[in-house]
């Protein structure tokens, strides 16, 4: 274990966290904003994250930007807008080559750190409202990415899965929110919710690093801590300060089915199971062996021995307790597609898993957490889930907590996953298509 | 049999190195241990790939013609073995594994955290042991049908492929390359072993590891378990290519919420010893014109008709060379006028010499960091073992490179009459 990792939290709403390694070669620094998702909500975080990237009232223009950030030796400034429970995560962050690879001798990562906090601080506002002409290409981008959002079948009938699972409940909001709210909104509201939205952020910052980024650490810190230490005086009643942000799903009585039509050739199956257990590890695990690995029951019985799809694959989104399957099958073939996956799903209820493939479920999950501090991005990432879980762990003691997992665990967490719901996306003429 | 002989490769720059192993068995292993990694991660590639469609080897007579698809149709039947699929195999480790088919190259990888010798003892053995019955060829058919039918569905693969079959008349690269549900009717096991024997020669492939790994240690599993492969010299034939396109403009509907659009430049193909410098030229000249500084950028935005950038790709390889421009817009071809118009001033004026520079400075950055992950550092040895250049060439030649090259890249890459524009509405 080459890295070092260290957390501190002295304001309420904000906490840093320090990534170092030496074999890391750049440098990251990345907050992340925790909000509610509201009705109104998605077109405006959406619409902030790209104003607040593209330009700040220092580097007023995209070219301008985009010239600062190659100057950086191609310094990547990015935000990310995640659905995580009933709340969003709204995460930028700026990544950039460590100084000691710089050619002329320069501090890259100092630099980076006072564009993070223009970016946060300094948005490209003028009389109380955002740039109208960047505030319309903001639109113009969240309305075209709401017309765009059929373009990919498979991404959109889990987005419909999902919309269908969470009816009534904030997760189920469409990412990009709605195009009638998007035309409504102005540059000055967006400019105010601007303002609304770094008061009551739950700020998490985090830095990796090969441990030589002090400085730029301090720039980032400081300023950030004397925000939120102002914050807390002026709105501290607001300020989103969770524990935990896991928002289960209630079960359904009976199971939802929605059909849909659209121009495809291949029928795209998405069924939902949810759980009120909560046992994390072994709900995981029990994923896995049903299809959430390429030796998985869904994967040798769907595909490889029944020939009927390419995919056919298994997930969680434990924020929310629920289990998705999803698949593209011929439609001609949907019934039967259905009727085995639901025939594993039984067969894993009953134990029908050998001890043995239980082990190489948790040989594999063990492989993916100890890989996970290689790379500094998916550590950032792995660290902030586990924070929004409200557990603070290391990869290696997750280890130890999988490696506790029994079989009955596991028999028990499959056995909680009760059928929610279907989702078909049906091509607009059916063709059944040869099959074997 | 030849002696195994290893090279050390340094980076004069930052003094990090990796090891080409010319092994006695024809194989050549790419190896690059990474100080601190817990990952190991390794590539196993051939140079064969969908376009090799008609070929032959020295024992053969005569150049043979095979079904569109196999390449990719041989990676599925190789990842299993007579008794299970790899993936089985692969559970036992807790290795997460792989495979894929690309125009020009078949790989197989893995990636796994410990007892790392064991997993590619599965990789070698896999890809040493074919194994092609009817049933099981027959098998894989309704898979294989069902991910080209998922390929299908995807807008921004058929929006490509529309162009590439607008560009190109003859050239295999105008095919998918998991070929059509009748391409792939076709297939026989004694296809495949034609095909298996032909491509699958230790000679013309290459295994890259990366990461956390023994150099001596690989060197030695390579003796106890590399069968010693004869060298069958294959070569591809590829039809005549007109420097035409074989239309300006190719429109599909599919229901999409934006049109999408892909515009290709065909240019001259470029033997492979040009291959490699002329990309990069290409790619800065690309970033220059439609990058987020640039003129075309302003304009389209301005005119309301992108609000992001447009994507772009130095499409080339083994007969073909085009430039890709991409993106979504309700008038694509407004887009495509602009376009010329940025052309048009890039040649009678050339790029800013700043411009260029901050360019060159971004692309350093940018391979620096790509060699922190170890699935990049196998990628890029082997991306350059194929081009005859090792990965830190990368960065004297990017060097080397000035606004001149790229000012006559762009009078040189881009002409009315090879023009297309395939759009999906």
């Amino acid at each position: 274990m080459a890295y070092k990792i260290k957390k501190e939290s002295s304001v309420k709403g904000l906490s840093f966290t320090y990534i170092e390694d030496p074999k890391y070669r750049g440098e990251l620094i990345s907050v992340r904003l925790l909000l509610p998702l509201e009705e109104n909500t998605p077109q405006i975080y959406q619409m902030l994250g790209t104003l607040m990237v593209d330009s700040t009232s220092v580097y007023p223009t995209k070219a301008k930007m985009s010239e600062k950030l190659k100057s950086l030796y191609g310094a990547v400034q990015n935000y990310n807008f995640v659905r995580v429970g009933d709340n969003i995560v709204l995460g930028f962050s700026l990544q950039c080559m460590g100084d000691r690879f710089a050619i002329n001798g320069e501090t890259v990562t100092t630099e980076a750190a006072k564009l993070m906090n223009e970016l946060l601080f300094s948005p490209n506002v003028k009389e109380g409202a955002f740039d109208q002409k960047y505030f319309e290409m903001a639109r113009r981008e969240v309305i075209e990415a709401i017309k765009s959002v059929s373009n990919n079948r498979h991404n959109y009938a889990v987005r419909r899965a999902r919309e269908v699972a969470f009816e009534g409940e904030p997760a189920s909001l469409p990412p990009f929110g709605t195009i009638e709210a998007a035309e409504k909104l102005t540059a000055e509201q967006l400019y105010r919710e601007y303002k609304k939205m770094l008061s009551i952020a739950g700020i998490s910052v985090t830095f990796c690093g090969s441990g030589h980024n002090t400085e730029a650490q301090k720039i980032v810190k400081e300023r950030i801590t004397e925000f939120a230490e102002k914050r807390l005086a002026e709105h501290s009643g607001e300020i989103i300060d969770k524990e935990s942000v896991i928002s289960p799903s209630p079960l359904r009585a009976e199971v939802k089915e929605v059909r849909e039509k659209i121009e495809q050739e291949q029928l795209k199956l998405v069924m939902g199971f949810k759980t009120e257990g909560g046992d994390f590890y072994a709900e995981k695990l029990a994923c896995m062996l049903f299809g959430g690995t390429d030796f998985s029951k869904l994967f040798t019985n769907v595909r490889e021995k029944l020939s009927l799809c390419y995919y056919c694959q298994s997930f969680i989104m434990d924020f929310k307790q629920t289990m998705f399957v999803d698949s593209g099958v011929d439609a001609a073939n949907e019934q039967l597609a259905r009727q085995e996956i639901l025939h594993q799903l039984d067969l894993l209820k009953k134990g029908d898993f050998t001890d043995e493939e239980l082990e190489n479920c948790k040989k594999s999950l063990r492989s993916a957490l100890r890989i996970v501090t290689d790379v500094s991005e998916d550590f950032n990432s792995w660290n902030y889930l586990r924070q929004l879980r409200g557990i603070d762990i290391t990869p290696e003691q997750e280890i130890a907590l999988v490696n506790e997992v029994t079989r009955e665990r596991v028999i028990k967490a499959a056995n909680g996953f009760i059928p929610d719901c279907v989702y078909v996306l049906e091509p607009e003429t059916v063709n059944g298509g040869e099959q074997e | 049999m030849k002696e195994t002989v290893i090279e050390k490769i340094v980076s004069e720059r930052t003094g990090e190195s990796y090891y080409k192993v010319d092994h006695s068995s024809g194989l050549c292993l790419l190896l690059m241990p990474m100080e601190g990694y817990v990952q190991t991660y390794a590539l196993f590639s051939t140079k064969y790939g969908s376009i090799n469609r008609t070929f032959k080897t020295s024992g053969d007579k005569d150049f043979c013609t095979v079904p569109d698809g196999i390449a990719h149709y041989l990676e599925h039947k190789l990842f299993e073995n007579e008794d299970c699929a790899a993936f089985e195999l692969y559970a036992k480790t807790g290795a997460s594994a792989n495979a894929y088919t690309g125009f020009e190259r078949t790989s197989y990888l893995f990636s796994c955290s410990e007892n790392y010798l064991e997993s590619l003892k599965i990789l070698t053995d896999l890809v040493q042991t074919p194994y092609f019955t009817q049933e099981n060829v027959d098998k894989e058919r309704g898979i294989i049908a069902q991910e080209i039918r998922m390929s299908n569905d995807v807008p921004r693969r058929r929006v490509f492929f529309n162009l590439l079959k607008a560009l190109y008349h003859e050239h295999p690269i105008n095919t998918d390359i998991a070929g059509t549900e009748e391409s792939i009717a076709e297939i026989t096991p004694e296809l495949l072993y034609k095909c298996y024997n032909a491509f699958y020669d230790l000679h013309n492939m290459v295994l890259a590891i990366a990461g956390n790994l023994d150099v001596d240690e690989v060197i030695k599993h390579c003796d106890e378990n590399l069968k010693p492969s004869k060298d069958v010299k294959v070569e591809t034939k590829f039809p005549e290519e007109p420097d035409t396109v074989v239309t300006e403009r190719v429109e599909e509907n599919f229901s999409v919420g934006v049109p999408m659009f892909n515009i290709g430049f065909k240019c001259k193909a470029l033997p492979p010893e040009e291959l490699f410098r002329k990309e990069m030229v290409a790619d800065i000249m690309l970033n220059l014109l439609a990058g987020k500084s640039s003129e075309l950028y302003r304009r389209i935005t301005d005119k309301q008709l992108m609000q992001v950038e447009l994507g772009r790709e130095v499409f080339s390889g083994n007969g073909y060379f085009s430039l890709v421009l991409t993106g979504e817009s309700e008038d694509p071809d407004a887009v495509l006028a602009e376009v010329w118009d940025c052309i048009d001033i890039a040649k009678d004026k050339g790029f800013d010499e700043h411009t260029f520079e901050l360019n060159k400075k971004a692309d350093y950055g940018g391979t620096i960091q790509l060699l922190g992950y170890a699935e990049t550092c196998a990628e890029e040895m082997t991306l350059a073992y194929y081009a005859n250049k090792t990965c830190f060439d990368l960065e004297d030649m990017l060097a080397s490179i000035t606004l001149d090259d790229v000012n006559n890249a762009v009078k040189e890459l881009f002409a009315r009459d090879k023009c297309c524009i395939s759009v999906l509405r």
